[in-house]
């Protein structure tokens, strides 16, 4: 892993794998949990406030249920003592102590009124009504109704909620069935709703058992479509979350006890829901935030470890480039500025043992340069004096002082006050001075001609190249049968290199021969051709790659030596010595 | 390390959601786990269920909005069967509703919802006793004690007055079988031809410590008259058992703790259940008689009715039918210690 990849991009990639990794795990868990715990809270507590209402509601009909199980006991026990007078004040006075009860009434099987609790009440036969009717149907159980107008009291408008319970009653020695009806305010009864805190626009819907409303908080549900009041009778009984308009609710649909009515509480949740939005987006750009963060964090510091490093790698390639006398100066981790400390301390080693190493080879050249150009002289010398010692035995004096006079001049351009570069006009003059000597020794046997460009006379070259071919010219090319041998030596310019060419024309080399003269002369081991491969070396070790030696012959006809050598004008070139 | 990371991905997932695989289990919901005849039923039906499924109870305490939440929690995950025995079986028809809407069978049991709420869906079913017999029951018991012959009253007539003054211990107002059961007692008797005088009605909701109190409250000024004491169950009937003991009016000669029927002076007390409890009070003499509400019938009846349900095991062949294709009637047996 991460191999392929550079210092930073690793860095940066495994710590973006790590943060983002965790950073997504814990947001992952904590938006789990948090809407789980929000979840919870939310079903609970709009659980708690369901039940509440419930359990008022439930302790308000318990009130009324014992009320009317007490009336309904005294009824059997009154009626058959026929104390009807007394039945009708207990009547009475439990319209008195309760705010609720406005009315209690007994009924005969009939709809009759038998016994009634309060004068104002009146007189009417209420066989047909609803309540009277499901009294006499489900005689066990008591009848909760609907608010409804009282219809009883003259005058008054009020609305009740009927409650009624079929009875039995004496009449005279016979029992007989009966509806105790009993009405009850419906103020502390909307009172019980009202006190609620269901949360803005919550709601508070009591059905009966035919999805008939009881009691609505908002009047907008008594109308035909009431879309909380659709959602009561989808869950029929239980808890959820449901949107009402575009109100977040949680709805809680109860059973209250005894009244076949259901409760249900819409309570507003839209708080909790905004917070736990806010909480969601603010841990995302927690995440979002934290992801970039480690980003840079990691973008820096990968930056500030690969940084030196990279100077360093680029100092290297400078280095490679050839320039070694540059120092690179780090700064960063302690690790990197140690490397790179070490590193200028190997360069400076190395650049060392490079300057030495330099040295060596200049003081190598030079010791062979000399030795080289030392070689030439002596040979040539003893020909020479023989030659005069000839010619003055013959008195031939004038051709004595002709060769004593061309070898002086020889000489001096030989030694040139010890310069190893000359001009090459010095460089022709010695040829010539050469020629000379060796035509008075050959008597005359070979003619020489020089067919030079005045333009090379402005460049300078390393002296004593050409007498070394030249010899080689003269005792290759010039044989005793033939009456005149023929040296050309030419100088001339081409491009910026000077060329100097010795032909004779004597029988030639072969090929073979010339490839072989070739090998020989580069190769580093002493062999026959001492004086091409003499010239040839200090060439090489002089001008290096820029000179070159070429040999061109054709068998009887011709043998042309040619030295290549750059175009320069250092006369007074120390550089060599 | 991709193996790694999808590994506890999937480790993570799994604990945070979790799994639910479809349940075997049938629900039992009971009222109150404090009543002991009730206690008693839902202990059987575990113990004749556990063969074939296996029996979750949920206890209600006696709270309707508890009772309804797990009804509510458990016919999410759709069971194969739920029975109830309902807090206010009145309130039944909204569970009847929505275990129709989930499509999951329902078996009330012990107290009967209105039969149009029954009506509401074609898969609920009711399990229980007629309590019009076992007022029936309890009324023969009665015509027994007192000789059986209506012109005549033996010696339990005390005053000779050839009328049998009785007190009545209600359970709740408004509940079926309270009401059926005083009201088929007092009919019976009078079917039969003998002479009754309600002495009282007290409604002591089918609770012992109620019973009780309210017993000492009307016994010092009834004590003298009372010829019989007739409960609507046995737990109300220990509670007035308990407030005669407490007011010394079962004697005690020989203070051996019993009732020694031919020496001690005894009120006849007649309850209906059978519960334990009862039997230990009727081995002491306290306790004349019960009518046995046959836990053991219910609970077979009960789990036979499951298993025709949910396994097609007919009725029939255990001697059950199905009356109004939902209704499973189990008889009430009169229990006295002589007839064992």
């Amino acid at each position: 892993m991460f191999k392929r990849l550079s210092i930073s991009q690793g860095i940066v990639s495994a710590m973006m794998i790590v943060v983002s990794l965790s950073l997504l795990l814990a947001n992952v868990i904590h938006f789990v949990l948090f809407n789980e715990a929000t979840a919870e809270v939310i079903r609970t507590s709009s659980r708690e406030i369901n039940k509440q209402v419930i359990m008022n509601y439930e302790r308000y009909i318990d009130e009324v249920i014992e009320t009317a199980n007490y009336l309904t006991r005294k009824t059997i026990e009154l009626t058959e003592d026929g104390e009807l007078d007394q039945l009708q004040s207990l009547f009475f006075q439990a319209t008195q102590m309760s705010q609720d009860m406005v009315s209690i009434v007994l009924y005969s099987s009939q709809g009759e009124p038998f016994i009634i609790g309060d004068e104002k009440s009146t007189t009417v036969v209420v066989a047909n009504a609803s309540w009277f009717l499901a009294a006499t149907r489900d005689k066990e159980i008591f009848h909760f109704s609907s608010p409804h107008p009282q219809a009883l009291f003259s005058g008054v408008h009020l609305e009740v909620i009927t409650v009624t319970k079929s009875i039995r009653y004496y009449v005279g020695n016979t029992i007989t069935d009966g509806v105790l009806m009993i009405d009850l305010t419906t103020q502390n009864f909307r009172g019980l709703a009202q006190k609620t805190n269901l949360g803005e626009n919550g709601l508070l819907l009591i059905l009966d058992d035919t999805s008939g409303f009881v009691y609505s908080s908002t009047d907008q549900c008594i109308a035909a479509v009431c879309p909380a009041k659709e959602l009561v009778d989808q869950i029929i009984f239980g808890g959820e979350s449901v949107q009402v308009d575009k109100d977040f609710m949680y709805l809680n649909v109860n059973t209250l006890k005894h009244t076949r009515w259901r409760i249900a509480t819409f309570i507003n949740i839209n708080q909790i829901y905004t917070t736990r939005k806010t909480m969601n987006i603010l841990a995302s750009v927690i995440f979002v935030g934290a992801l970039l963060l480690s980003l840079g964090f990691s973008v820096i510091l990968s930056k500030q470890i690969s940084d030196p490093l990279n100077k360093l790698k680029n100092h290297m390639a400078h280095i490679e480039g050839g320039n070694m006398m540059s120092e690179v100066h780090v700064v960063g981790q302690k690790e990197v500025v140690l490397l790179s400390k070490n590193f200028n301390h190997m360069i400076a080693e190395i650049r060392q043992l490079l300057d030495r190493l330099v040295q060596e080879q200049k003081e190598k050249r030079k010791s062979e340069f000399l030795a080289l150009q030392t070689q030439i002289n002596p040979h040539f010398l003893y020909n020479t004096l023989d030659s005069i010692v000839w010619l003055a035995e013959n008195n031939q004096n004038k051709e004595v002082v002709e060769m004593v006079i061309a070898l002086s001049r020889f000489f001096r351009i030989s030694i040139s006050r010890g310069k190893n570069v000359i001009s090459v006009k010095d460089e022709l003059e010695h040829a010539k001075q050469y020629l000379h000597i060796q035509k008075i020794r050959y008597n005359k046997k070979f003619d020489y001609e020089f067919i030079v460009q005045p333009n090379v006379y402005q460049f300078s070259v390393v002296k004593l190249i050409l007498q070394p071919i030249i010899e080689n010219a003269i005792h290759h090319g010039i044989h005793s049968e033939f009456e005149s041998g023929k040296i050309r030596i030419s100088a001339y310019t081409t491009g910026k290199k000077l060329i100097f060419e010795v032909e004779n024309n004597g029988y030639g080399i072969t090929p073979e021969r010339i490839q072989e003269l070739m090998q020989n002369m580069r190769s580093e081991e002493q062999a026959n051709s001492v004086g091409l491969r003499n010239v040839y070396q200090r060439l090489q070790l002089y001008y290096g790659e820029e000179a070159d030696v070429q040999i061109i012959s054709e068998q009887d006809q011709m043998t042309n030596v040619k030295l290549i050598v750059p175009c320069r004008k250092d006369y007074a070139d120390e550089k060599n010595n | 390390m991709k193996k790694i990371i999808s590994g506890l991905f999937l480790l993570v997932i799994t604990v945070l959601f979790g799994c639910t695989s479809p349940t075997q289990k049938v629900y039992l919901f009971i009222y109150d786990m404090d009543d002991p005849y009730i206690a008693a039923l839902a202990n059987e039906i575990v113990r004749v269920g556990k063969d074939y499924y296996p029996i979750e109870i949920h206890d209600a305490q006696n709270s309707q909005i508890l009772q309804n939440e797990r009804i509510e929690e458990v016919l999410k995950i759709k069971p194969r069967l739920i029975i109830i025995n309902p807090v206010d079986r009145l309130g039944a028809y909204p569970i009847i509703e929505k275990a129709k809407a989930v499509g999951v069978p329902i078996i009330f049991i012990n107290r009967e919802p209105l039969a149009r709420d029954l009506d509401l869906y074609d898969q609920s079913y009711y399990v229980g006793a007629l309590a019009e017999q076992s007022g029936i029951l309890q009324a023969e018991l009665v015509a027994e004690l007192f000789g059986n012959n209506p012109v005549s009253l033996n010696e339990f007539d005390r005053n000779n007055d050839n009328i049998i003054q009785m007190i009545i211990m209600k359970g709740e107002q408004g509940h079926q079988d309270a009401e059926l059961r005083t009201e088929f007692i007092v009919s019976e008797l009078e079917r039969r031809g003998f002479a009754l005088e309600v002495l009282t009605t007290e409604i002591a909701n089918w609770n012992t410590l109620i019973a009780k109190n309210r017993a000492m409250v009307i016994l010092p000024s009834l004590q003298d008259r009372v010829e019989v004491i007739v409960s609507n169950n046995d737990a109300m009937a220990i509670g007035v058992i308990q407030a005669m003991i407490d007011l010394g009016i079962f004697t005690d000669e020989n203070e051996n703790q019993m009732v020694d029927k031919d020496d001690d002076f005894w009120i006849p007390v007649i309850g209906i259940d059978g519960i334990e409890e009862a039997t230990n009070y009727m081995r002491s003499g306290h306790l004349y008689a019960t009518v046995l509400n046959d836990a053991i019938g219910q609970a077979y009846a009960t789990i036979s009715l499951a298993r025709f349900l949910l396994d097609g095991i007919a009725l029939e062949t255990v001697g059950l039918e199905l009356t109004n294709q939902r209704y499973v009637w189990v008889d009430y047996k009169k229990y006295t210690l002589t007839e064992d």
